[in-house]
């Protein structure tokens, strides 16, 4: 087993997909999800919460103007509530997309995809990010999920140009990274844990 | 006393303490649904746990208003894993019993030495 160990000072942010146990792997639909790492080193993740579409409404802030309500009532995973986990959040619903030994004990591999940016695309990563956070909105599986939210915060950022090509799935915002960053990318797989660091946190990456 | 089912939601610890502890005898284990299209069991869905698997079990000894009650959890399967239908385990609720945050088997079937198992557990 080999940890290593990444610090964050504002000149890189990261893609985590989570499921994906390789840069070659391609993950089921329903088998992986996408986490963002923040300039400071902090984890945050758009996931869906209930099924009856009951307060996921429509809002303003970050990609308002193309948001869409959760207005239909279904269990199939649509029109369900958004909500954006934090380092706190997910230590508690889902420790083992944060801590490298829980991540160890329940097989929950992940590819990190480091992404080089300027200080500028830097902050408006963040604050897309906290914007979400604020007024989270609506969660659909389909086109209005994870990855479209992360998906949204590299455009708003300047990082990306355009929206997911295909379905928006964490493998093909992934691959749509590799390719648009070309020579700005790298990328480690394996049990990913998270620590308080300075104002910030630290990544560990454990090897298979 | 009721036969009202508790249902209770599975959390990590994350540096919380156990405020309540029950023992319970565990009556059934199984593999939770993964819905539609196996989209309860995406890792996007936020109550979404690794090998989620239900448990119910009957409690046995904690507050007197939970003795005699059944309860189900649906918990990560590495945690499932530690249990036995038919045998006694620990578990740790944390805000007003609503949310489990640790389960152990217990360590023998022996009434008198499973209180003062339980007087000593503390999510280990």
């Amino acid at each position: 087993m080999t940890a290593s160990i990444f610090t964050f000072s504002g000149d890189q942010v990261a893609l985590i997909v989570r499921g994906k146990t390789s840069h070659s792997h391609a993950p089921g639909v329903m088998e992986q999800h996408a986490d963002c790492i923040l300039s400071n080193g902090a984890p945050v993740g758009f996931f869906g919460v209930g099924n009856d579409g009951s307060s996921g409404g429509a809002s303003s802030g970050i990609g308002a103007s193309s948001r869409r309500s959760a207005n239909s009532s279904n269990s199939s995973g649509l029109g369900m509530t958004g909500i954006v986990y934090d380092y706190s959040r997910l230590s508690r619903a889902r420790a083992n997309y944060v801590d490298a030994g829980i991540a160890r004990g329940t097989g929950t591999i992940s590819t990190v995809l480091f992404v080089q940016v300027s200080a500028a695309e830097a902050r408006a990563f963040d604050k897309a990010w906290a914007d979400m956070m604020a007024d989270p909105g609506s969660f659909h599986i389909l086109g209005w999920n994870c990855s479209t939210h992360a998906s949204i915060a590299f455009q708003n950022a300047g990082i990306l140009a355009g929206g997911i090509p295909g379905l928006d799935t964490p493998d093909n915002l992934y691959r749509q990274l590799c390719f648009e960053k070309a020579g700005k990318v790298s990328v480690i797989s394996g049990y990913v844990g998270f620590s308080p660091f300075g104002s910030g946190y630290m990544l560990t990456v454990d090897t298979p | 006393m009721s036969n009202q089912t508790l249902e209770i939601k599975w959390e990590w610890p994350a540096g919380r303490q156990i405020e309540t502890k029950l023992l319970a005898d565990i009556k059934k284990i199984s593999k939770a649904s993964k819905g539609l299209f196996g989209i309860g069991a995406s890792p996007s869905m936020a109550n979404a746990l690794p090998d989620a698997t239900d448990v119910v079990a009957s409690v046995v000894s904690g507050p007197e208003n939970l003795v005699g009650k059944d309860l189900s959890m649906r918990i990560p399967g590495v945690e499932a894993d530690k249990l036995k239908v038919g045998e006694h385990a620990a578990i740790g609720l944390v805000e007003n019993n609503t949310i489990g945050i640790c389960v152990s088997a217990a360590p023998t079937a022996d009434t008198h030495a499973l209180k003062d198992w339980l007087n000593r557990w503390n999510c280990e």
